[in-house]
């Protein structure tokens, strides 16, 4: 099974692909997307057709992003939730969210960036809980 | 239309009852390309003609095309037998030519940012069917509306399970990655590579296709002592792979200024002479190709000028001659100087702009 593990961060989306197989995974691609501007067209599609090349090469079964509120002081920003619903428009899988403290509750990833350890954690969430 | 081989003219008769205005394209590779009008949608159709031995092999390019959904794939309207060694395909016809008219008309940098994505985006579709196009180039890819589609399926050929790679194509020495030169070998590296290339070309980078504009003073010498045409071919061929294999195919110095350093670093990892070393899927060249679109500003030629459109600001970079230009600034319908910008090279203006 192919969880891939989003996280949105300004204007970018890191990702981590795990391949899971039983008890065992494995990180096989990880990267980050970014999108230029969030108030042009051009802009907006060129980041779908960007998403669906890396959905197409990653052909997850499940997507787990690191779930932001919509509202309150910890929102996420006008480019997340315009990646996210790219993202979701654009998915053709399973998509979940997981909760920051479900990501907190993860070890980091060894061998993957900073950047891409929430990424990572949230596939690894959406994994145990499906291994469970 | 008269030169066309028996079989073909009585299928064209039939293919009258519902289409008309044909038009025989000069460029047809592997068989014979018709542009004809649907009488009843009055929708441009392409009609190719493909030749093959019977044999299970014998209609892959229409079946593989229509495997593949994907906003930047050919798709397919119809396909039918005409003999035992005729058939043919009908597709759209897509309006802008094909992708050396576009490099033609000098995209803007985003432009070009946009139609990489979109052929990355057909590739990594046929990637994920476990196939391999092995002939990505201008000329295989068509443009409707600005989306680029990848048409020709001609070299299209699918991985047997577990392995990496397959038998090269023979097609297009100027785009064959070098390692397929020394192995025979070819695998998803080698579309990343041919893409790079195309990619280059779309950023404004040159790359002749007159293979001799790629040779030495030593190697016309050589050249001039072949006499036999395929020994000539094949010394050309050679001349290309010793430059693939350099890493001096192609010259970032052709490039306009524009093109950053983040974008030529991508197209390093794209072309990289060595697969072990080139980006692995397309997921990452996707990845590679929004970060340097988020790092481009939109400059383009018009004509001789340098030409910015930065939301509700346009900047001109007119020549003066001697390799200076002029900073102007749109105000209303007239072009006023930048204050405090000096005339300057293209290079130089450029940086200071953006």
């Amino acid at each position: 099974m192919n969880i891939l593990g989003v996280e949105f961060e300004t204007k970018k989306l890191n990702y981590v692909l795990l391949v899971c197989d039983g008890d065992e995974f494995e990180i096989a691609q990880s990267n980050r997307l970014e999108l230029s501007e969030t108030r042009s067209r051009a802009s907006l599609r060129a980041f779908q057709t960007a998403v669906i090349a890396m959905l197409n090469g990653t052909q997850p079964n499940v997507i787990a992003i690191k779930d932001k509120p919509e509202s309150g002081q910890m929102r996420a920003g006008a480019a997340a939730l315009k990646m996210e619903g790219i993202l979701l428009a654009s998915a053709t899988c399973d998509v979940e969210f997981v909760s920051g403290k479900r990501i907190k509750d993860c070890e980091p990833g060894a061998g993957i960036r900073a950047y891409q350890q929430n990424a990572y954690k949230a596939a690894v969430a959406v994994y145990r809980k499906q291994a469970a | 239309m008269d030169d066309l081989p028996e079989e073909l003219r009585k299928a064209l008769v039939e293919l009258e009852r519902d289409h008309e205005a044909f038009e025989l394209h000069p460029g047809g590779a592997n068989g014979y390309l018709v542009f004809a009008r649907n009488r009843i949608s009055h929708a441009a159709v392409a009609i190719k003609f493909y030749y093959g031995a019977p044999g299970e092999r014998r209609h892959d390019e229409p079946r593989l095309l229509a495997s593949i959904d994907s906003p930047n794939v050919l798709r397919i309207i119809d396909a039918r037998n005409l003999s035992e060694e005729w058939a043919y395909f009908l597709t759209p016809r897509c309006g802008d030519g094909d992708l050396d008219n576009l490099i033609a008309s000098r995209p803007s940098a985003v432009e070009a940012i946009d139609v990489a994505l979109g052929i990355t985006t057909g590739a990594s579709a046929i990637h994920a069917k476990g196939l391999i196009h092995r002939d990505l180039k201008p000329a295989n890819i068509v443009c409707q509306g600005g989306t680029p589609l990848i048409a020709d399926f001609g070299s299209v050929r699918q991985l047997a399970e577990g392995e990496a790679d397959l038998p090269a194509s023979g097609h297009s020495a100027l785009y064959r990655p070098p390692e397929s030169f020394d192995t025979g070998r070819y695998g998803v590296r080698g579309d990343i590579y041919q893409l790079g290339l195309v990619t280059y070309q779309l950023l404004g980078g040159t790359l002749p296709y007159d293979p001799m504009a790629y040779f030495r003073k030593s190697d016309f010498k050589t050249y001039a002592s072949l006499t036999d045409d395929f020994d000539r071919s094949k010394y050309q061929d050679s001349v290309i792979h010793r430059r693939a294999a350099g890493g001096n195919l192609i010259d970032f110095g052709t490039l306009p200024p524009w093109v950053g350093g983040s974008a030529k670093t991508a197209l390093r990892r794209m072309t990289n002479p060595d697969p072990e070393r080139r980006l692995g899927n397309m997921s990452d060249v996707a990845a590679a190709l929004t970060r340097v679109r988020a790092d481009t500003d939109d400059w383009k030629w018009a004509g001789d000028i340098a030409r910015l459109e930065r939301r509700d600001r346009v900047i001109e970079l007119r020549p003066l001659g001697d390799g200076l230009f002029e900073p102007l600034q749109a105000k209303g319908d007239t072009f006023r100087r930048v204050p405090s910008l000096p005339n300057g090279s293209l290079g130089d203006l450029v940086k200071r702009v953006s």
